[in-house]
């Protein structure tokens, strides 16, 4: 009887273990993208107004083959430096290589705003980049931590 | 005991798809034979092709002249006996099919193009912050990630007809007219010998707001000093024989400068101003397509 339990227990800890990560090791979590986002827009308190970005745009600064599906929205002349991006990656991998996309870019548009529009640059310094599952979120804006609350909490 | 009977209407029945296929071919060879007789008599004064030979390339063969209707028309001048020392005026307008082979070069007032959508099918180089003093030989121009090309390579894979230029807003409060135009030609001239079939456009420099210019931005700039780098820009299209779009005309307010509800900033400006431009340009062309 004490083999039986001992057992029982066993097995269910391996299930309650097993149950608490999906297949791929990250946490199952599944959003609509288009949703989060405006969420997040509405909550970032960007000066500017943002427009969704077109692929001809996005892919000079990201790898589009990385995501299984992606959203970016920026002011549409660049005279602020605001921006709210979601993309989920397609493996686990891909997530890494997001972040190091998102990186660049935070560093890219420090450099160009600071001959550019110096004022701007305090925004590209509070940049958030953040994951949820196999999700990446960036944010620039002077006040970002909302949004990225709306993100963190998102498909969970 | 077999069934003689049996045995004939089988042999019988085997026969008949035999004979009515031979008939069947006989039928169409003769028709075939008349129509190639027939047609061997239409053309018994034409020369036969003469048959190519292993190593030997294949003679285009004379063919006859297509008839005159279908021969492609030359070429119509763009603009005859036109005065490039003054501003395009405004003429037939085009459809918005006119910029698909267009491409708009410039810096992030530019960007707004492709960044508002106001011309999805068209091609737009341009980026925020370049500058006439470092567009011609900077990598400025991002084509993907960590990949950056110069703007005039950027232009040649569009390989455009129509180039449209805006820039001299960026570091003009830094430079002086003369010398924004200088840097201007240089590029010009770059672009005419690199694309020397392209129609080319330089639109005049749009105004500012200038008191929320001066908040947001570094350096001193007037929409005086854009009116008289705008003057000395029209006088290198006239020297340079290309056209110049006074798209200002369609931004400024009553005072000259830019409306102050069209900007946040002082330089770019909300949608509503894309359109008025793209209309500016429809019913500024060279040539209806």
């Amino acid at each position: 009887m004490k083999k039986f339990r001992a057992a029982l227990t066993t097995f269910l800890i391996f299930v309650l273990v097993l149950s608490g990560c999906s297949g791929s090791g990250k946490p199952d979590v599944n959003m609509n993208i288009a949703d989060v986002a405006n969420d997040m827009l509405g909550a970032a308190g960007t000066e500017a107004e943002l427009v969704k970005a077109g692929d001809k745009i996005i892919e000079k600064y990201y790898d589009l083959s990385l995501a299984e599906e992606y959203i970016v929205y920026q002011e549409a002349t660049g005279a602020f430096a605001e921006e709210v991006a979601i993309f989920k990656a397609k493996t686990d991998e891909d997530v890494a290589k997001i972040k190091a996309l998102f990186e660049t870019r935070t560093s890219d548009q420090r450099t160009r705003y600071e001959s550019y529009v110096p004022s701007e640059v305090f925004k590209i310094n509070n940049a958030v980049i953040t994951v949820n599952g196999r999700y990446v979120a960036y944010v620039v804006s002077a006040q970002p931590d909302k949004a990225v609350e709306i993100f963190t909490k998102a498909g969970q | 005991m077999s069934n003689p009977r049996v045995k004939r209407s089988k042999n019988f029945s085997g026969a008949v798809p035999l004979v009515v296929c031979i008939a069947v071919m006989a039928v169409m060879s003769a028709g075939i034979a008349g129509v190639w007789q027939k047609a061997e008599m239409k053309n018994a004064e034409e020369p036969p092709f003469e048959p190519v030979k292993a190593g030997q390339e294949s003679e285009t063969p004379d063919l006859p002249e297509p008839p005159e209707e279908i021969l492609p028309e030359p070429p119509a001048p763009i603009v005859t006996s036109y005065d490039f020392s003054k501003p395009m005026p405004e003429g037939e307008r085009v459809r918005t099919e006119y910029f698909n082979d267009a491409v708009f070069v410039g810096d992030s007032i530019t960007t707004g193009i492709e960044g508002y959508g106001v011309l999805p099918d068209s091609n737009v180089v341009a980026t925020i912050g370049v500058n006439l003093t470092n567009i011609i030989d900077e990598k400025a121009y991002e084509v993907g990630p960590g990949n950056k090309i110069t703007f005039l390579d950027a232009i040649d894979k569009v390989g455009p007809q129509k180039i449209y230029v805006m820039l001299g807003a960026n570091g003009l409060a830094f430079l002086t007219p003369e010398q924004t135009v200088s840097y201007y030609e240089k590029f010009v001239d770059a672009l005419i010998s690199r694309n020397p079939d392209a129609v080319i456009y330089v639109q005049s420099i749009l105004p500012i707001h200038e008191a929320k210019f001066a908040t947001k931005y570094q350096g001193e700039l007037t929409n005086a000093k854009i009116r008289e780098t705008n003057s000395l820009l029209l006088e290198m299209a006239a020297r340079k024989q290309i056209y110049y779009l006074d798209v200002a005309e369609v931004f400024k307010d009553s005072d000259g400068g830019l409306a102050g509800d069209a900007t946040a900033d002082g330089l770019h400006f909300n949608t509503a101003y894309y359109t008025k431009w793209i209309d500016y340009l429809k019913s500024h062309a060279a040539k209806a397509d």
